[in-house]
């Protein structure tokens, strides 16, 4: 380990970034997955045919698109609502996670200007 | 494994979101202080890998559905406690947006799939990799079966979960209130449709993208396993007494 390395882990673990080729190669298997997706789709019936019997009380919730868009909400095709629902999906949480992201990044820069 | 509203009775559900609340508190704060700024976008495509490999899904009767889940893969990468995080933000958004798993059951998915998965997973994958080097293969072999054991597992106690409410709750003028196959169905069903399917998915998942990262990004795998976990001392605590010895002698 270098001095220079050592003083680094002094004051905070050194703990190395993904590398970018990392990042890029993550993100490509998930857009692969997100194409392949309508491969999923045999399963998106409840995993019960009689579910009905299970307590109704607790259908007290509606989702925006039920059974990812399969079960021919908005008169989609399932193949196209199961898209959909991938997209969506990986879209809210990228752009959730991401904008934490760049307001810690923002706030890192700002703090760091300030001393 | 997502439970749906409906199949889990109030004592169960409850009991489960008072179980999940203080895991939810340690693992925000776990991050909020030892998550670097730099690794959030691994988090974040980490849970996107999660939420799509989720979608490749098949139903086992008896049980609920079956699915490769990622979570042991996102505690590999950046601990356990980050998992808890984005396997439960992933399930909130499942339940919510797409009626996948219930509102009221969200505490035992994430239960189940947000924490004992990569609880049970990262320890297999730490006690086999132990000290070893990060090019070594017990590094991979320890995320293979910590993958596979860690789904299993988490598996087992849905089926559990599942089970246990014909005996909460006995059927009533020949309904059952919530689910309705006992122990003995749902644990073996549950269980088994892993065993033999999705946790070899989740295995070679995992060990594939561990695999390419001894190659392409070890710095990375290596500042994981050198963290401490529970009886696991980290290997940077160990470098440092091991640099404190002579300085004494």
């Amino acid at each position: 380990m270098s001095a220079k390395e050592n003083i680094a882990s002094e004051t905070k673990p050194a703990l190395p970034a993904p590398k970018k080729k990392t990042m890029r190669t993550l993100f490509i298997i998930v857009v692969i997955l997100v194409i392949l997706v309508p491969l999923g789709i045999l399963a998106t019936a409840p995993a019960w045919g009689e579910s009905e019997i299970l307590n109704p009380a607790f259908s007290f919730w509606q989702a925006l698109l039920p059974d990812y868009g399969t079960d021919g909400t908005f008169g989609l095709d399932p193949n196209i609502g199961y898209y959909l629902a991938a997209i969506i999906g990986v879209g809210v949480i990228l752009g959730v996670l991401l904008t934490i992201w760049k307001i810690k990044v923002r706030k890192e820069v700002r703090t760091s200007a300030i001393t | 494994m997502h439970i749906p509203d409906g199949y889990l009775g109030p004592i169960t559900f409850i009991a489960f979101w008072i179980a999940m609340i203080p895991l939810w508190a340690i693992a925000a704060r776990k991050l909020k202080k030892s998550l670097d700024t730099k690794r959030v976008p691994l988090l974040a495509v980490g849970a996107a890998l999660s939420f799509v490999i989720m979608m490749f899904n098949f139903p086992i009767p008896g049980g609920t559905t079956g699915h490769a889940v990622g979570g042991t893969l996102i505690a590999i990468l950046l601990g356990p406690w980050a998992a808890v995080v984005a396997e439960s933000m992933v399930l909130l958004i499942q339940a919510l947006f797409f009626g996948d798993g219930g509102i009221t059951s969200f505490g035992a998915n994430s239960f189940n799939m947000g924490f004992v998965l990569p609880f049970i997973g990262y320890a297999i994958y730490r006690i086999i990799a132990g000290k070893a080097k990060v090019s070594s293969p017990r590094v991979w072999i320890g995320a293979a079966i910590g993958s596979y054991v860690g789904i299993s597992v988490a598996a087992a106690c849905c089926g559990t979960e599942l089970g246990m409410q014909p005996i909460i709750y006995p059927a009533v003028n020949g309904l059952y209130p919530y689910f309705m196959y006992s122990l003995s169905i749902s644990v073996p069903v549950m269980l088994l449709g892993h065993m033999i399917m999705f946790s070899f998915v989740e295995a070679v998942l995992t060990t594939l993208i561990v695999i390419y990262l001894q190659r392409a990004d070890p710095a990375l795998l290596e500042s994981q396993l050198r963290m401490k976990f529970f009886f696991l001392k980290g290997q940077e605590e160990e470098q440092e007494k091991a640099q404190e010895v002579p300085v004494a002698v």
